[in-house]
């Protein structure tokens, strides 16, 4: 015996073994058609007793394991049933011929046979025989369960006889010897009759005896009476033992093993169909009561077996309660037997399958370790060379058993070697398709999922050298079967999940492998069912490269949409109608955490930036990276990259254009590496680093492109700005130029341009700016909205720099610090000079302060000489300065002259010190061009674009200094600037009425304008209603501006570089202190000094006649808001004697019609007053009328300047006849 | 003595496995692999027995031709494995057992170094952290005469 039945168990010891097989040509969809009816007849409840039959169906078994039947009366065919197509009568003897031919290969064993045949009709078939069936065809054969019904009961007839026939044989002294087929020979020519030794003759008799027993116990057990089984196994096993019969001792043993088995475990070991496993719980019921009425019957009637002749000790056996041995015992029985057994080489198989049995017996005892000590005997009994074929069913068989008593990893070992087995080079046709399908069964043994997911999350814990192992060989079969995507799956699934695992080399050769299969069949995202029920999930290669951080980009700030703010007002009303509430705020903050705060555009290009790295020891090639989004039409712009040999992080920008508008999630971007097409979600990757996903694409929006007319700037705006400049352009300026910026506005999007807003920004700067920097219309331009994508319009903005034309602050500050003029006195009263004792009291006075008041001071005494006769002011200094003073300054007539002559080289060397310090000062600006159209406007969104002016002012004209000096009138007076041209080209300077002025490079010139005084008190105050809460500080500076712009545009003095043919203006707005402003200011309390009715505040004298009483009005007009006086005045005449004497002697010479002394009533604002009188000039000659008031309390209240009459200058000649 | 050493996880993956005949590792490692089924069915049947009466050493887990597994199992169910040559008979089951200790001992200190991350594999390629375990596995492989 030679083929073992891997699948036996304990229980087929009680089966009758039946063989069914076609003859002739029968189809084997036909024949296993019956065999599965046949096999459900597999027990039978033997009539008049409670007895229970097992059948065991077999198509095919080979006839030498037949011949083991003695042995083991389960491996004996006891029954045949043929089946046979027969078409035609004249077939039929040919057929039954046939069928007998079967018969005689198990003839020695059969107790019955049976025919079937289908398909004949007709006379044959009325023929009425026990041992044939017709059946007209496969489908009618209603009675196939109850012949085969019929046919277990003459089977059961033979049996039962044949059991009784040995059980009470008392032929006694001779029993046959029962053999196995390999003893056959050793026992040939013994003559046990004719043995020479009684020993040896007692010994063989008792091992005929020992044999027959367990043969009986045999018949019993497959008779259905288990406990005269155990009996009878009981009494072999101690007859054999005691003549050492060592392979018959083993199968009494087994049998008593079996037998027990089959009472303590009635379901079954083997695992079989259910029905059985009912039956046997049916069983189990019965078992309970531990009385089977066959078994009582037997123990009942002790003299069938004593009186059996065989064992006369049998009746010890019977007073045994329990026959049965317990679950402990039946596996050692099994080893016993075991050993027995394997001291026989032929009796391998049977070894094998007592191996197979007891391990099952075991997986139900649950009694692994036991059960895999019997599995790795079984593994080590050598039958003889197998074939190819057995070969898979013992490994396969090993695997199952090793799986049945949980020991998985030994289990996925052996189906392993089994699917190795099905491709070993000695087999002609390999079977890949098994050896696969083998393959993928050891999976769960090596704790391997095809599912790439379930390596995703933290490292990879598993026995990754054998996984590899298995992954590689799965590739290979797969390859071999023919099935490329199978491959290209699993080897991407094996790059993907054991690349930590990889060596460098294993790199390279598993991606080379890859790209070899990619090119007949590239790798895609789509799952792949095998035949099997699994199906294979797609492997996305997240780890090629690996993906560490993900951000969605916001659009370059050109770009970026803007809400309308009264939309979002309204938009935030809408969400809740409370300005605060911690439930929306814990709301919005989980909201935040998902969608970001940007948004994209429809129809705009979009970026995600990815930090990737390659983990490959090559270049990685990604080919068709794109992103992979949901919620909106999006067109995905893949870019391929080349990623250099275990590269740090680096970026990848992934671009694409929303086509619709909505909220975008990009959910993982795919790639194509080897031939691979890969989707990988970010969800999937573990350890990524993102910001958000989610993102609201807005309607489209027109896009404007800049161009002007200026060069692009290299200068970027300090970032502090916080605007996103696009462009930035640069120009150069003189301080006080103007240029025009022309800016062409080119609509390069998709949608018309139908909303345009400029602002501008001036950027701080610590440079004060004076008038409008930048100015522009924009109606011409609106004019030519809405602009159509690819059109053009023109925009204009005038660029105005007039920075401070002072050269620095602190020079003015010397001025004012001078306090010289603070009085503000007109210093044609003498009296009022020595209010001013500070110049005295200064130590040190600088000498540039000095210098500078003394301009301011001065006044000619006599208005009837012009500004530039020096000689007077000569006179006039020298008195008001200390003697240091005036040595220092060397004389003053020598030194400083007026207009038109160079002020002092000193000068000029202190501003070249200054302009090296700071000469260039730069003025920036930040135009913000908001624009919309298109859907985007209707949903209130706008865009941005910045433009950044960057202007470079160079000095072009500084004012040193500026003074004032009073004309002779007293609604005039003389503005006198110092006027230093710091370019390095010749340079004129003009005002409104004057001469040009030519300034050599580096050269300052002082320069007087005459200037009505300004009534500053007539503006409209409109600065100061707007700023109704700035302090009066900020109030009193708004002020100043105003008058500082009122004055520059009344001078208008402009400077102009013929060589460069650049001009521009100068602006003295920033060097107009308080002081200056005083004097240019009209004194609100208007004095008119009228001589004889001619108003006399020229430096023309009035004429008047000698002897002739002259009239003389003094004339008042408030402008001041409040009421003044009333005031007294006193006229004292007084005549220059031109050396500095001044005569007021003069009571013979001139005298007072009336009073010398008027009387002014108060003037109510607004209102004038006037007092008259008279003078008598008794002689000819010029007089000068000083008309003073006298100090009250009224008056010492007003400030000085108020009181500033004109002087009258008389010329009294003789009267002509 | 030892042809082959492995140190398993708790989770059952290798957390250091050395062979000497390197040039079939790949037997070694179905070797161990397929013996922690024995390991873990010794384990599951140790489990009600009290943590501190419970014996690490497992004993023999199973015979092949050429070779017997021993295995051993810390309380943290960390498992070591060794595959000793089965023509070696002078090898005594109280030798195994120091084997074992000694090997429990280097695996303790290797879990002490704070720049071990547990569940990483021993690697002698880190001076400080791998190289002392492989040396002292190293000492067990070579066959004392």
């Amino acid at each position: 015996m030679s083929v073992p039945d891997y699948m036996q168990c304990a229980e087929d010891h009680q089966t009758l073994l039946v063989v069914v097989q076609p003859v002739g040509i029968v189809s084997e969809e036909n024949f296993f058609r019956i065999y599965k009816r046949i096999c459900s007849v597999s027990q039978i409840s033997v009539r008049d007793s409670q007895r229970v039959l097992y059948i065991r169906y077999r198509h095919h078994y080979p006839p030498e394991n037949n011949e083991w039947g003695d042995f083991q009366t389960h491996r004996k065919v006891v029954g045949l049933i043929t089946i046979t197509d027969c078409f035609s009568a004249k077939d039929w003897p040919q057929t039954f011929e046939k069928f007998h031919v079967q018969k005689e290969i198990y003839g020695s064993t059969l107790y019955d046979s049976r025919l079937f045949v289908f398909g004949l009709q007709g006379e044959i078939a009325e023929q009425a025989r026990t041992d044939v069936a017709f059946y007209p065809n496969y489908e009618d054969c209603q009675m196939v369960e109850k012949r085969i019904e019929d046919f277990i009961e003459s089977l059961f007839i033979v049996l039962e006889s044949k059991r009784l026939d040995r059980a009470t044989d008392k032929s006694g002294d001779k029993i046959p010897l029962l053999c196995v087929p390999f003893e056959k020979k050793d026992f040939v020519g013994l003559d046990t009759d004719s043995s020479v030794l009684l020993g040896l003759k007692r010994h063989y008799k008792k091992r005929c005896q020992g044999r027959m027993r367990k043969h009986v116990g045999d018949l019993c057990l497959q008779a259905g009476m288990l406990q005269d089984s155990l009996v009878h196994y009981h009494m072999s096993v101690e007859l054999l033992r005691s003549v050492n019969d060592f392979l018959w001792l083993g199968a009494a043993l087994e049998g008593l093993c079996s037998a027990s088995v089959i009472y303590h475990y009635p379901g079954g070991t083997g695992g079989k169909s259910g029905a059985r496993r009912f039956q046997g719980s049916a069983l189990s019921a019965e078992a309970a009561n531990r009385h089977r009425p066959g078994a009582q019957e037997v123990l009942i009637d002790p003299g069938a077996l004593t009186t059996s002749g065989i064992n006369p000790d049998t009746s010890t056996e019977i007073g045994r309660a329990k026959n049965c041995l317990s679950p402990e015992d039946i596996i050692d029985k099994y080893k016993e037997a075991i050993s027995y057994y394997s001291k026989y080489k032929n009796a391998g198989v049977i070894e094998l399958e007592a191996c197979i049995k007891a391990v099952r017996v075991l997986a139900i005892q649950k009694r692994s370790m036991e059960a895999s000590e019997f599995l790795q005997n079984a593994v080590y009994i050598n039958l003889r060379q197998l074939s190819e074929e057995e070969k898979i069913q013992r490994y396969s068989i090993l695997s199952e058993l090793y799986e049945l008593i949980g020991f998985h990893r030994k289990s996925a070992f052996f189906k392993r070697v089994a699917a190795m087995q099905c491709v070993a080079p000695s087999i002609a046709e390999p079977g890949w398709r098994a050896c696969y399908k083998l393959l993928l069964e050891t999976l769960p043994g090596y704790s391997l999922s095809l599912d790439p997911k379930d390596f995703s999350r933290g490292t990879h814990r598993g026995w990754a050298a054998v996984q590899m192992r298995l992954l590689h060989e799965l590739v290979y079969a797969s390859r071999r079967m023919g099935n490329p995507a199978l491959s290209v799956r699993h080897l991407s699934f094996l790059l993907q999940t054991m690349l930590d695992f990889l060596s460098d080399q294993e790199k390279k050769d598993v991606t080379q492998s890859l790209e070899n299969y990619t090119s007949k069949c590239p790798g895609t995202m789509e799952p792949i069912a095998l035949p099997g029920g699994l199906t294979l999930p797609p492997v996305p290669f997240t780890k090629l490269p690996i993906v560490r951080h993900v951000k969605l980009l916001n659009l370059p700030a050109s770009l970026r949409p803007h809400k309308m703010k009264s939309l979002l007002g309204q938009n935030m009303s809408t969400k809740s109608p409370f300005i605060y509430s911690p439930i929306i705020a814990h709301n919005r903050g989980e909201e935040r955490s998902k969608k970001i705060d940007f948004q994209w555009v429809q129809g705009d290009v979009c970026e995600v930036q990815l930090m990737v790295y390659n983990p490959m020891p090559f270049e990685l090639r990604v080919e068709n990276m794109g992103l992979l989004t949901s919620g909106v039409e999006f067109e995905s712009l893949p870019a391929a990259l080349s990623l250099p040999a275990e590269s740090g992080l680096y970026p990848v920008t992934l671009v694409g254009v929303p086509q619709t508008t909505g909220t975008i999630t990009v959910n993982g971007y795919h790639t194509t590496v080897f031939g691979v097409f890969s989707d990988c979600l970010l969800d999937d990757l573990p350890g990524i680093k993102t910001s958000g996903s989610t993102v609201e694409v807005i309607p489209a929006l027109p896009r404007l492109q800049i161009s002007t007319s200026l060069p692009r700037s290299a200068h970027s705006l300090q970032p502090s700005s916080g605007d996103e400049i696009s462009t930035n352009v640069s120009v150069q300026l003189y301080n006080g130029e103007s240029q025009q910026l022309i800016i062409k506005l080119e609509n390069i999007g998709m949608e018309p341009l139908e909303k345009l807003e400029v602002t501008s920004k001036v950027l701080t700067t610590k440079e004060k700016l004076y008038g409008d920097f930048l100015s522009w219309k924009l109606e011409e331009t609106l004019a030519q909205f809405p602009l159509q994508p690819g059109k053009v319009a023109t925009f204009t903005i005038n660029i105005k720099v007039k920075l401070d034309f002072s050269c620095q602050e602190n020079l003015l500050q010397d001025l004012s610090d001078d306090g010289i003029s603070v009085s503000g006195f007109p210093l044609s009263s003498p009296f009022r000079q020595v209010v001013r004792p500070r110049v005295e009291g200064k130590p040190v006075n600088p000498p540039e302060s000095s210098k500078a008041g003394d301009c301011s001071h001065v006044k000619p005494p006599e208005s009837t000489r012009p500004l530039n006769m020096p000689s007077s002011l000569e006179i006039f200094i020298v008195p008001l300065l200390s003697a240091r003073d005036c040595h220092e300054e060397g004389c003053p007539g020598r030194t400083h002259s007026l207009v038109g002559e160079d002020a002092s080289t000193e000068d000029a060397h202190r501003m070249s010190y200054m302009l090296c310090q700071g000469t260039d000062k730069t003025l920036e600006a930040v135009l913000n061009f908001k624009y919309s159209g298109g859907p985007g406007h209707t949903e209130g969104y706008y865009r941005n674009l910045s433009l950044g002016l960057h202007v470079e002012v160079e000095p072009s004209v500084f004012f040193t200094r500026v003074s004032t000096l009073p004309a002779s009138s007293t609604r005039q007076c003389h503005l006198l600037l110092d006027v230093f041209n710091s370019t390095e080209h010749e340079l004129t300077v003009s005002t409104r009425n004057s001469e040009v002025l030519i300034l050599h490079a580096g050269e300052c010139q002082r320069m007087a304008i005459q200037v009505d005084k300004f009534n500053f008190e007539s503006f409209p105050e409109s600065p100061g209603e707007k700023g109704q809460f700035a302090n009066p500080k900020q109030l009193e500076e708004e002020r100043r501006e105003a008058r500082g712009l009122e004055i520059h545009s009344k001078l208008g003095i402009r400077w102009r570089i013929p060589s460069l043919k650049r001009s521009g203006e100068a602006s003295v707005e920033g060097l107009l202190n308080q002081l200056v402003l005083e004097h240019l200011q009209l004194a609100p309390l208007q004095w008119d000094v009228l001589v004889d009715g001619q108003p006399c505040d020229r430096e023309v004298a009035a004429a008047c006649q000698v002897g002739n009483p002259v009239r003389l009005e003094v004339r008042l007009t408030n402008r001041s808001p409040r009421s003044v006086g009333p005031f007294a005045l006193t006229v004292v005449p007084f005549q220059d004697h031109q050396n500095g004497v001044h005569n007021y002697d003069l009571h013979d010479t001139v005298s007072f019609v009336g009073s010398s002394t008027f009387y002014l009533d108060a003037v109510q604002p607004s209102s004038q007053s006037a007092c008259l009188g008279a003078l008598l000039f008794l002689y000819t000659g010029d007089f000068f009328l000083h008309i003073r008031f006298h100090e009250d309390s009224t008056s010492k209240e007003l400030p000085p300047s108020w009181f500033c009459l004109p002087s009258v200058h008389v010329r009294a000649v003789e009267v002509q006849a | 003595m030892a042809v082959c050493v492995a140190v398993i996880a708790k989770e059952n993956y290798p957390l250091y496995i050395r062979s000497t005949p390197t040039e079939n590792e790949l037997k070694f490692h179905y070797m161990v692999h397929t013996s922690l089924d024995v390991v873990d069915e010794k384990i599951s049947a140790m489990g009600k027995a009290l943590v501190d009466q419970r014996e690490l050493y497992l004993g023999l887990l199973y015979p092949t031709e050429d070779y017997k597994v021993y295995g051993y199992v810390t309380n943290s169910k960390v498992k070591f494995v060794m595959v000793v040559d089965s023509s070696n008979t002078a090898l005594r089951d109280n030798e195994i057992r120091s084997m074992f200790r000694k090997l429990h001992n280097s695996y303790t200190d290797v879990m002490c170094n704070p720049f071990y991350n547990p569940g990483d594999r021993i690697q002698s390629r880190f001076v400080c952290l791998g190289r002392a375990f492989d040396n002292m596995v190293t000492s067990m492989m070579i066959p004392v005469c």
